[in-house]
């Protein structure tokens, strides 16, 4: 398997808790199917998912996002596609995915291929859990993501 | 019939960390008024904080921003411990300056590299310069994450940390979980030395101006979390002294608060151009030698080195952080115990951007009565605006859009943190 990072982005509010969910999922089921070449991990923002990608080939971020036209749709992005550059950032100080990516682009460490898998979210209060909508599609995205790293 | 007419009054207006705009008017010719303009609505947190139990102050404050809520969980449990009459163990006292040097590494490192530095080569953004500078680039996202790093291990988490408590930390670390960041600093010391002399290379616009530095001062350490308020003009208080001194005060075109210095009612500056002025015998032995190597002027007073004093006070993290993690032993207990008791208490640590003044009042029975928060941005607002009325009659004969570019990393010297909103400028030229 191309060595592969996936990362799962998140925070503890919300809807902004499915990249995490997603990755810990994912970390048992890479570990109970012995799948190797494949890093799984939690970011808290997309500078820190785009740190460290020396080696690696292939990315794969899992966001929640304020996107889609539903509660729960996945939207599965390929860098560059311009609509990556929609997904908006967290904070004032934070890169936003397009920026991170970009950044890493401009670095030279961008891996060859990179790709943003999205849940639409509706809830991303603080304290907040996540919504019924989310949590029903992690399977769905965890799934995806297995089937995607057999190629 | 009872009177059903009611008056409804906020008094108590807070801070704003995000979007600003920047007005200035012209009158034949000539500079009549900046007008640094935080459009964002108050957020309130004092008032917010009122009836809660006084535990729950550091991980609300902490949520007043993203980049430096260690600085407002520090300044919380020292007002708080004030407030109970309480001391804290050495040991506690050690991790937490240890967790301050992990937010001024992550903070400082993200603002010379990707904030700051593309300003000195027409830049507009730090992605633009990492393709002219990357390996430079590389080395201050490795820098900032070193300071996440540290604020997971200590604080739970990166970005707003939950393992601060009032008299100490929920948990302590344990020492095989410090050991394993300590490679990464101890390249990190290096990496922040090299960045510094990056960094003070730059082309400096030659700006003086005649500022009133404000920090905290400690005979025997860089003061992060305690000390007494000094200025370079000879003020030398105890924290408990600062409202005597210092004053906030409403502004037409501001949601955020102006501070002003009561002696001279004139603005003052809080922030790493300051605290290197007034404490540069305290920075560790690295960081001080670098400042002499790199001639860096004693009590500095051109704002756009700041980012060098920055670098300087990035050396200084990592060598006080490197001292504590190697010399690390668990505390007995992770931290005091205490019971509640009514009382007032103050504190002021040095958060990233300068001063960060928090005073509680607590009632018998652990519920916060009053909060009143002061916050760096808010203090050097009026500065920011007294170093932009001092630019601009340079900048009158550009055209509007250059001007409102050299405005802009102006107020970047500063670091506010309304730094990245200031990126995206809306510069309103009136009278021309």
């Amino acid at each position: 398997m191309v060595p592969t990072h996936v990362i799962g982005l998140g925070s503890p509010h919300g809807d902004d808790q499915f990249g995490w969910l997603v990755a810990d999922r994912l970390t048992d089921e890479i570990e109970r199917r012995q799948l190797a070449g494949v890093t799984v991990r939690r970011a808290v923002s997309p500078l820190d998912a785009v740190n460290r990608l020396e080696g690696i080939e292939r990315l794969l971020l899992i966001d929640a996002c304020h996107c889609g036209d539903t509660p729960g749709e996945l939207i599965k992005l390929l860098w560059p596609t311009p609509a990556i550059a929609q997904l908006r950032g967290t904070g004032s100080h934070d890169f936003s995915i397009w920026q991170a990516l970009e950044l890493a682009s401009r670095l030279g460490s961008l891996p060859r291929e990179c790709r943003v898998w999205c849940a639409a979210g509706i809830e991303f209060g603080p304290a907040a859990g996540p919504s019924r909508s989310l949590l029903a599609v992690v399977p769905q995205m965890v799934e995806d993501v297995l089937m995607a790293l057999k190629r | 019939m009872a009177d059903s007419s009611r008056t409804i009054r906020v008094e108590a207006l807070t801070r704003v960390e995000g979007e600003g705009g920047l007005n200035v008017r012209l009158d034949n010719g000539e500079v009549a008024a900046v007008e640094l303009n935080i459009y964002e609505p108050p957020r309130l947190f004092e008032a917010l904080l009122r009836g809660r139990a006084l535990e729950e102050a550091p991980d609300i404050t902490a949520r007043i921003c993203g980049i430096c809520p260690v600085a407002y969980q520090m300044s919380a449990v020292h007002a708080l411990e004030a407030a109970l009459g309480m001391s804290i163990l050495p040991e506690i006292r050690q991790l937490r300056r240890l967790l301050y040097c992990g937010e001024w590494i992550e903070s400082h490192a993200l603002h010379m590299h990707l904030l700051h530095a593309p300003d000195f080569f027409g830049c507009e953004s730090g992605i633009a310069l990492a393709e002219r500078f990357p390996d430079e680039v590389r080395r201050g996202l490795r820098l900032k994450k070193h300071g996440n790093e540290l604020l997971e291990v200590l604080g739970g988490r990166a970005i707003h940390p939950i393992n601060v408590a009032v008299g100490g930390f929920y948990r302590a670390p344990r020492r095989e979980e410090l050991n394993r960041i300590l490679p990464s600093f101890e390249w990190g010391l290096e990496a922040a030395v090299s960045a510094t002399r990056w960094v003070a290379m730059f082309d400096f616009p030659d700006l003086t101006r005649e500022y009133e530095f404000v920090a905290l001062h400690h005979p025997d350490e860089y003061a992060l979390n305690v000390g007494r308020i000094v200025s370079s003009r000879g003020l030398n208080i105890s924290v408990q002294d600062f409202e005597q001194h210092f004053a906030e005060r409403q502004v037409p075109h501001s949601t955020a608060l102006h501070s002003v210095r009561l002696a001279t009612n004139r603005p003052y500056l809080v922030g790493p151009l300051a605290r290197v002025a007034l404490n540069r015998e305290q920075l560790g032995p690295t960081a001080r030698r670098l400042a002499d190597e790199l001639k860096f002027p004693p009590g500095c007073n051109n704002p756009y080195l700041s980012i060098v004093a920055r670098g300087l006070e990035l050396v200084h993290a990592y060598e006080e952080a490197l001292t504590i993690l190697r010399s690390y032993v668990s505390p007995t207990a992770s931290r005091v115990t205490y019971a509640p008791r009514a009382g007032s208490g103050c504190a002021a640590t040095e958060a990233p951007r300068g001063l960060l003044y928090h005073r509680y009042e607590v009632d018998v029975d652990g519920k916060l009565v009053l909060a009143k928060i002061v916050p760096p941005t808010s203090q050097n607002q009026w500065q920011i605006e007294d170093d932009l009325l001092a630019l601009l009659p340079r900048l009158l004969h550009l055209p509007d859009e250059q001007i409102a570019g050299d405005c802009e990393r102006a107020i970047r010297n500063y670091d506010p943190c309304i730094s990245c909103s200031t990126h995206f400028l809306k510069l309103r030229m009136e009278g021309r």
